[in-house]
């Protein structure tokens, strides 16, 4: 599957291969209106059937054209030029390997979506009248005792500030420096780690084009991101406070450009696809990591659709990187842990 | 004195291009129009011209010299001058030039016309518009002059007679780059910077003295911790010594700031020219006032904040005052020049060559 690139948004071909795949080892397929492929396969030795989702997406950040997997040690690299793309195809075949290994399962709908190395994602897009499960698991972490059951409010923020320009030299008071509001404005923030469960950062900062004018123009990459929703829309109403009074200060202009690309959520500990996915963990003798990331995935967006879902590792490490690998004896332990995942439910 | 001759010559010299640094041709043909008028010439290293003109019906010895620069800012491409109602402008795609051609061809007429000189010199110096690099980067044994007249204000009862020191600042800090949910990872780069232009006086810190931030860059993506914030800011002063304590403060300030964020930083402080300043009662600026009165120009004694040749040649022990040569809008595409002031202070320059011969 590696081998097939998918750089996002070209993943349309990947998934085509997909749904090819899929509909061999049985299930039904259909793609929604942005090209997400839903797979549903039928229950197997099992009269359970409430279906459980499996989602993993099928693109891959860049340079992925062209990887070629080389096998060393235990794991699985590029040749070095590329990505190996095992973000998320590793979690791809660890879904195909337990669809062929499960002795029993109930109905399960397996979701390959496009595009989540981007922002908007695909699961922003998928048609989710396509999928009757009411819980599942992205399979997009790192390790086998991966279990996230939470994620933050991400808020992205453009703040352009604009000044006056004049000579430096000639006539300073007839300027506004932007620069200097700015400054001002990112003095007085809040920047870097909030509290346990927030943080803010300021990411660019380009102003100003030439050393004798009082620049006219400032312009800022601003983040708040929080696990609490609430929270992040806190620090962002400050930080915003923060801004505009440092414009007023100065008299400059300041228009700020805000788009919520994530909204928190949070699976209960004790949800029934936590405790399956724990248990399936312990039997496999791997210790559970519950947690919540400060991240986004698919699981953000299906969440918030009514789907109850975790995320899970892949076994993969140094994604988004041409030394990423993956380790072989986690993709087996994952396969394990999700065959029995469906084995409980059947 | 030929008006026609003045605004020809003036015409023909905007219509050769020669933006910085492309100024070099520009200078050559320069160089063989100087040779026709009679002139020795000497280039450096760099590409400043010195044309030497011997001395007419005068026994002085002693050179003065006269001086322009050959390049232009930009757009100055394809330039047609278009002559109308007094006034000289472009077709409006381009700047006009006058700076500093309008200086150049205002010599040219006055020594055609005068009729007696000491034995003159002209300085041609090339990339003024870079921070005055041709005039920093010249070879001044080539000039035996003590004392100068530049040509390149805009305004022509303008005599400038002291301009600042001026530095510029290059700062870096590097922090370390983490994602931006894990701050305890990274350090940022943007927020000292920030904390450092927040504590600095700039704009206007006294009347002879200012300070500017003018570029900053930093950072990569929004969910990144930045690493490197780039700024260039710079001070001057028409107070030597207040622009380098002034340029002092600035750098304790960004390292100050760097210490307490805990970033490196990298800061490069450099002259980019001398202050001077000429007293009001030194021949160079008299001779100018007398040749300016004689023409009904009320002379105004000026200390500007730019920095001109004037200020390398000061520097370098040739007494230079700088007049104006009649034009508006500098550096833009309305640049204008206004034909009765160049005719105005080609006849006081011609007045002033006379009275020093």
């Amino acid at each position: 599957m590696v081998r097939i690139p998918s750089e996002s948004p070209d993943d349309k071909e990947f998934i085509a291969y997909m749904e090819k795949l899929l509909q061999k080892e049985g299930a039904k397929t259909c793609l929604d209106d942005f090209g997400n492929l839903v797979a549903k396969f039928p229950a197997k030795n099992s009269l359970n059937n409430e279906p459980i989702m499996f989602c993993c997406h099928g693109d891959t950040v860049k340079p992925g054209i062209g990887i070629e997997p080389v096998i060393e040690g235990g794991n699985i690299r590029s040749k070095g030029d590329t990505i190996l793309g095992g973000d998320d195809k590793a979690g791809i075949a660890e879904i195909i390997e337990m669809l062929r290994s499960a002795k029993k399962h109930p109905p399960i709908e397996v979701v390959i979506t496009r595009c989540e190395e981007l922002a908007p994602a695909g699961a922003e897009f998928l048609d989710y009248s396509l999928i009757d499960s009411k819980m599942g698991y992205v399979l997009d972490m790192d390790t086998p005792s991966d279990v996230i059951i939470g994620g933050p409010t991400c808020i992205f923020f453009n703040v352009k500030f604009k000044g006056v320009p004049a000579h430096s030299g000639v006539c300073p008071e007839k300027g506004i420096s932007a620069i200097q509001v700015a400054a001002e404005a990112i003095s007085n923030l809040r920047l870097g780690r909030i509290d346990h469960e927030t943080t803010a950062n300021v990411g660019v900062i380009k102003g100003g084009a030439s050393m004798n004018v009082i620049p006219e123009d400032a312009e800022l990459a601003v983040e708040c991101r929080s696990l609490n929703n609430e929270t992040a829309l806190k620090v962002f109403d400050e930080m915003k406070t923060v801004f505009v009074n440092a414009a007023k200060k100065f008299d400059a202009k300041v228009h700020i450009d805000a788009t919520t690309a994530l909204e928190a959520y949070s699976i209960p500990k004790d949800a029934k696809v936590v405790q399956l996915a724990v248990n399936a963990m312990k039997k496999n003798g791997v210790t559970p990591d519950v947690k919540a990331i400060a991240g986004g995935t698919d699981a953000t967006h299906i969440n918030h659709k009514g789907i109850q879902t975790a995320v899970l590792g892949i076994g993969g490490r140094m994604m988004h990187s041409t030394e990423e690998y993956v380790i072989i004896d986690e993709l087996i332990a994952i396969t394990n842990i999700i065959t029995t995942i469906v084995e409980d439910l059947a | 004195m030929n008006n026609q001759r003045l605004i020809d010559t003036f015409c023909e010299l905007v219509r050769i291009s020669s933006e910085t640094p492309n100024d070099k041709e520009f200078v050559t043909y320069m160089e063989n129009l100087f040779i026709k008028e009679g002139a020795k010439t000497a280039k450096d290293k760099f590409g400043n011209l010195v044309a030497k003109f011997p001395a007419l019906n005068s026994n002085k010895k002693e050179y003065v010299a006269f001086g322009g620069h050959a390049d232009t800012v930009k757009p100055g491409i394809g330039i047609k001058p278009i002559v109308q109602d007094g006034l000289i402008r472009s077709q409006g795609d381009t700047i006009l030039g006058a700076d500093d051609k309008g200086g150049i061809a205002e010599f040219l007429e006055a020594f055609r016309s005068a009729k007696k000189r000491p034995p003159l010199e002209f300085i041609l110096t090339r990339c003024e518009e870079r921070a005055t690099e041709g005039s920093s980067n010249m070879d001044y044994s080539l000039v035996s002059s003590k004392m100068a007249y530049v040509i390149d204000e805009e305004e022509i009862d303008s005599i400038v007679i002291g301009a600042p020191t001026k530095f510029a600042l290059y700062v870096e800090y590097s922090g370390v780059s983490a994602h931006a949910s894990e701050p305890e990872n990274g350090v940022s780069a943007i927020i000292p910077a920030a904390k450092a232009i927040s504590m600095m006086k700039l704009g206007r810190i006294d009347h002879e003295t200012t300070a500017n931030v003018g570029i900053i860059d930093g950072g990569q993506v929004v969910n990144g911790i930045p690493d490197k914030v780039n700024i260039v800011a710079e001070c001057r002063s028409c107070n030597h010594d207040k622009a380098v304590a002034l340029a002092k403060e600035m750098e304790r300030i960004f390292k100050l700031a760097a210490d307490e964020n805990n970033v490196k930083v990298n800061i490069q402080s450099e002259i980019k020219y001398y202050s001077f300043q000429i007293s009001d009662s030194h021949p160079v600026v008299k001779y100018a006032i007398d040749a300016m009165s004689k023409n009904g120009i009320t002379p105004r004694l000026k200390i500007i904040t730019g920095g001109l040749d004037s200020n390398n040649f000061n520097r370098n022990g040739i007494v230079t005052a700088t007049l104006g040569l009649g034009c508006r809008g500098i550096h833009t595409k309305e640049e204008t020049a206004i034909v009765k002031d160049m005719e105005k202070i080609t006849k006081a320059i011609i007045d002033l060559i006379e009275s020093l011969a």
